[in-house]
């Protein structure tokens, strides 16, 4: 049994009482992250203010048995800060400071919680570029992305969160402190270690500083909507674009039940009478985003495109794009409960797993909207439903289950960007190589021997 | 309190689960962003009306402090994508702790004073209006000021004191009649809500209304039987009070016979095109309903009727605040902007955070001065570095919140709305004719 009242004792202690929540309107709010369906109260929650503090406080978890759970902003779409029994939520939002842009070496050096759009804002007003951006950027944190190794709209051409990590320091659960990588562009020494905290979800250790790579900002984009009558229409012109060899920068999908709630929110005169539309931006210098812009229209109407319209400028793109990031949200407005998930597919399989859902769908009687980041394969399918309808939930479940299955046969993954966190564990152990597993699972008893960082996330031990 | 009594049940199940706890919301949130405490955030606000409804937390002393700390800016309605009804979820909340909880024995007074004293009977509040004119007239104002006196009231007062706006010299009733007739062709039938605050504070504006509109082929009324709209009784709880005066006002401003019910302040604008749906239950709800179909606040109103662009020219650079309770409250963001921009020579300056709360949030600023004080200061930053000569505000509670802040920073800063500087170009015009 954990003693509440001396754990909240020793953790004022450490960081001092203004720096520790311990209200139950705090715990109720710390008690869910972006995931339907999961909730539970931490014991209390603590604002580390030092490195050091967040090592004493790894240490106290081991004194005095209880559980710690990292917290960026709590977007997560996995569970992965959602309390578990006996957690402390360690809350590193607090940490925002951008510490350095280094124009020599193109780095930038930044405390966990800083924003990912204030990490671009800064970075850009020195003409520098950030690629990876969520949708959730305006909001989510960068240590959150890297713990998560999250993507963005930007994926298909610059990659995710991973492509651009230099260097971090990290307390590992023990309480020692290290730091992997830095401003280096190449970097051999030793076994790439920091690229296991790169995706890591929270446990394996509290990361605390983080080195980026910036890349110069393109020269100039295009932005262009491509409306299809038929969701295969739209999935076969991402595989072709694809396979002509162009990368675009964006090459978002979006369904029809989609561009209605998009529509309805933003309300920026997207046409809702289309089965699918892309949204494909290009970027690079001008010459080249001309050619490419052109190239793809083509593309676009060989394969079924009804129109494609160009962004009339940057406001106007930057519109589009903001609507896009909305899509996830805006479902929400059909139904009261929204399940989304992140199956991912290689990229000429995208056609053939739109097909899929929509089929799955059907045998389940369930509604569903699609959209995702096309170019890169990664769709998330998203159940509109009510969670106080216990038949329909459970036909939910199987619907998920057969979706995951059908991608894994097409050679896909359970989750592209969104992490297994609570919500994906059970398919982890499930359909994962056992011999995967259990090196995964080496690793964790390893770094964390009494599993005291975010346990039961990603699997069980 | 026995568990039973915890729920609210006026909230639905449907509009809490509507919010998917995306976080989409936190960065325009006020309170979140000065905070950084979850629970201050609208998601968090959410979450705790849920476990309350759930019967999973109490009437928690904190629970009320949370919920009276948000301002009902609605900032997060604009944002959210789900379409999450914040305000009526926020505002049952408020309705259903005033009627279970005790209030402060203050607050309480404070209450009377505002809702029964002061708002209830337009004359009374004239007639206090008056007495401050006369102290602000006659220096007594820095007086009281210099020496604290009104300390000696109460320490509420000593911080409304200097918040109290400069009262216009004539009000509403004195500077038009009740009826003024369209110039040239009617083609529509308004009438006029002078609003409370705004009578006193701002009557110009009032004046600046009718002028425009019998400009624009209005018939105005402005009947001066008619009762405050009744948001702040509302807002505060007292509903059957705000029902009295949507149903008083239903009669004196004639709601079968006009086209429209013109409104110049937000707030007054706001709570009526809402009232249709809070009262929506009330045996009166059709006329409820009526009334607030037919309200229009002036920008929007004259955007509609594609008002007559002025001819004369102004040299002025301005900037412009959206009031919380049109931009997020009523949707209106490009009106009042048309408006400025109609006008030759006028340069429209926008400000960083243009929507962003100024910290005034109906009696915020007396309830939650430190707050209020920190958003009212970074209004004022941002406005200035605009360099504009005026604001153009278009409701009063932002005005004076904007004026006191514009007085203690020193600036020369002058406030419009946007319906005086269009009449001033009107004046203009008809000079030069
Ligand atoms: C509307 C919406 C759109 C989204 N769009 C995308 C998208 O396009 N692409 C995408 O990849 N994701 C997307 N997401 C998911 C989510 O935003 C990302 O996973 C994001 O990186 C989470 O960041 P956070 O700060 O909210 O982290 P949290 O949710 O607070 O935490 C996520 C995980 O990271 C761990 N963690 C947080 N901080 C640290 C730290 N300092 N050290 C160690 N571990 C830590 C937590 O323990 C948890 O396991 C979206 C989410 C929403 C709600
Ligand atoms: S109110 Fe809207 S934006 Fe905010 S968390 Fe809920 S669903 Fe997301
Ligand atoms: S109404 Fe304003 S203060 Fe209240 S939760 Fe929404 S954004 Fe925050």
């Amino acid at each position: 049994m954990v003693n509440k009242s001396k754990i909240i004792e020793k953790l004022t202690l450490i960081s001092g009482s203004e720096n520790v929540l311990t209200e139950p309107e705090d715990m109720i709010s710390l008690s869910y992250d972006g995931t339907p369906l999961y909730e539970m109260l931490p014991l209390c929650a603590i604002s580390p203010q030092t490195v050091e503090q967040i090592s004493q406080i790894l240490k106290a978890a081991h004194e005095l048995e209880f559980k710690v759970v990292p917290r960026g902003t709590g977007t997560g779409l996995s569970g992965g800060a959602i309390p578990v029994a006996n957690s402390v939520i360690v809350m590193m939002h607090h940490w925002d400071k951008i510490i350095e842009i280094d124009e020599k070496n193109l780095t930038v050096t930044v405390q966990p919680g800083v924003i990912t759009q204030d990490l671009h804002t800064a970075v850009e007003a020195c003409g520098l570029f950030y690629p990876p951006d969520p949708g959730s950027m305006k909001i989510c944190t960068i240590g959150g992305n890297v713990a998560e190794n999250s993507g963005g709209l930007r994926g298909l051409k610059y990659g995710v969160t991973s492509s651009y990590v230099m260097g971090l320091q990290a307390v590992l659960p023990e309480g020692s402190i290290v730091s992997f990588g830095n401003k280096c562009v190449k970097n051999v020494s030793g076994i790439n270690m920091k690229d296991i905290f790169v995706g890591s979800e929270g446990i394996l250790g509290i990361i605390t500083e983080i080195v980026l790579k910036l890349i110069p900002k393109p020269q100039d984009q295009k932005t262009m909507l491509a409306f299809f009558n038929t969701i295969e229409d739209a999935g076969e012109t991402v595989s072709a674009i694809i396979a002509e060899k162009i990368i675009p920068c964006t090459l978002e999908f979006l369904d029809q039940t989609t561009i209605k709630c998009v529509e309805d929110f933003a309300k920026i005169g997207l046409p809702i009478e289309y089965e699918a539309l892309l949204l494909i931006e290009v970027d690079g210098p001008s010459i080249i985003v001309e050619d490419e812009a052109a190239r793809i229209i083509d593309i676009c109407k060989k394969h079924g495109a009804q129109n494609v319209e160009f962004a009339r400028n940057s406001e106007e793109a930057e519109k589009l794009k903001t609507a896009r990031r909305a899509a996830f949200t805006a479902l929400a407005r059909v139904k009261p409960t929204t399940i989304l998930e992140d199956a991912t597919v290689p990229r000429d399989k995208v056609a053939p797993m739109l097909r899929q859902i929509q089929i799955i769908a059907k045998k389940y009687n369930l509604l569903f909207g699609t959209f995702g980041h096309a170019g890169d394969g990664n769709l998330h399918p998203t159940c509109l439903t009510d969670e106080r309808l216990t038949d329909e939930m459970e036909r939910v479940e199987l619907a998920f289950e057969e979706i995951f299955k059908v991608a894994l046969e097409m050679g896909g993954t359970l989750t592209g960007e969104h992490g297994i966190g609570v919500a994906k564990k059970k398919f982890l152990a499930k359909f994962e190589m056992p011999a995967n597993l259990q090196l995964m699972k080496k690793i964790k008893t390893t770094l964390d021997p009494n599993n005291i960082l975010n346990p039961g996330k990603v699997f069980d031990l | 309190m026995n568990p039973s009594e915890n729920t609210l049940p006026t909230i639905s199940d449907d509009l809490l689960l509507q919010c998917m706890h995306c976080g989409m919301c936190l960065p325009t949130c006020p309170t979140y962003v000065l905070t950084k405490r979850e629970r201050s955030s609208p998601r968090g606000r959410i979450r705790l009306i849920k476990s309350m409804a759930e019967g999973k937390l109490n009437f928690t002393h904190e629970f009320i402090t949370e919920m009276n700390f948000c301002l009902d800016c609605r900032a997060c309605e604009t944002a959210c994508p789900a379409g999450v009804h914040y305000g009526r979820i926020i505002e049952e909340t408020r309705r259903v702790i005033a009627e279970t909880t005790k209030i402060s024995y203050k607050t309480r007074i404070l209450r009377r004073l505002f809702l029964t004293g002061l708002f209830a009977k337009q004359k009374r509040l004239q007639l206090l209006a008056r007495v401050v004119r006369f102290y602000q007239k006659t220096g007594m104002e820095w007086f009281v000021l210099k020496f604290n006196l009104t300390g000696l009231f109460s320490k509420k007062l000593k911080q409304i004191a200097p918040l109290s706006p400069k009262i216009s010299a004539k009000f509403t009733k004195q500077l038009l009649p009740e009826f003024l007739p369209a110039h040239g062709e009617t083609k529509y039938k308004v009438a006029l809500l002078t609003g409370c605050v705004q009578d006193i504070a701002f009557a110009e504006t009032n004046l600046a209304t009718a002028e425009v509109l019998v400009r624009n082929n209005c018939d105005v009324y402005i009947p001066q039987n008619q009762a405050c709209c009744g948001s702040v009784h509302a807002h505060t709880g007292a509903v059957e009070l705000a029902k009295k005066n949507l149903l008083h006002n239903c009669a004196a401003f004639y709601i079968d016979t006009i086209d429209a019910l013109i409104i110049n302040a937000a707030g007054c604008g706001s709570f009526l095109k809402e009232s249709g749906e809070i009262f929506s239950l009330a045996e009166d709800a059709v006329a409820i309903k009526k009334l607030a179909s037919k309200t229009r606040d002036i920008s929007e109103f004259l955007c509609e009727i594609n008002f007559r662009k002025p001819e004369a020219h102004l040299d002025l650079i301005v900037t412009y605040h959206d009031a919380c309770h049109l931009a997020h409250g009523q949707k209106i963001r490009s009106a009042p902007r048309e408006i400025i921009t109609s006008i030759n020579g006028v340069i429209l300056k926008e400000m960083r955070e243009s929507d962003w709360c100024c910290g005034s949030a109906g009696v915020y600023n007396i309830t939650h001065t430190e707050t209020a004080n920190k958003l009212l200061d970074r209004k004022i930053r941002n406005i200035q570095s605009t360099n504009a000569e005026i604001i153009i505000s278009a409701n009063t509670g932002c005005s004076i919140q904007l004026a006191y802040g514009i007085r203690t920073s020193g600036s020369q800063l002058k406030i419009m709305h946007p319906i005086d500087l269009l009449w001033r170009a009107y004046q203009a015009e008809e000079r030069n004719e």
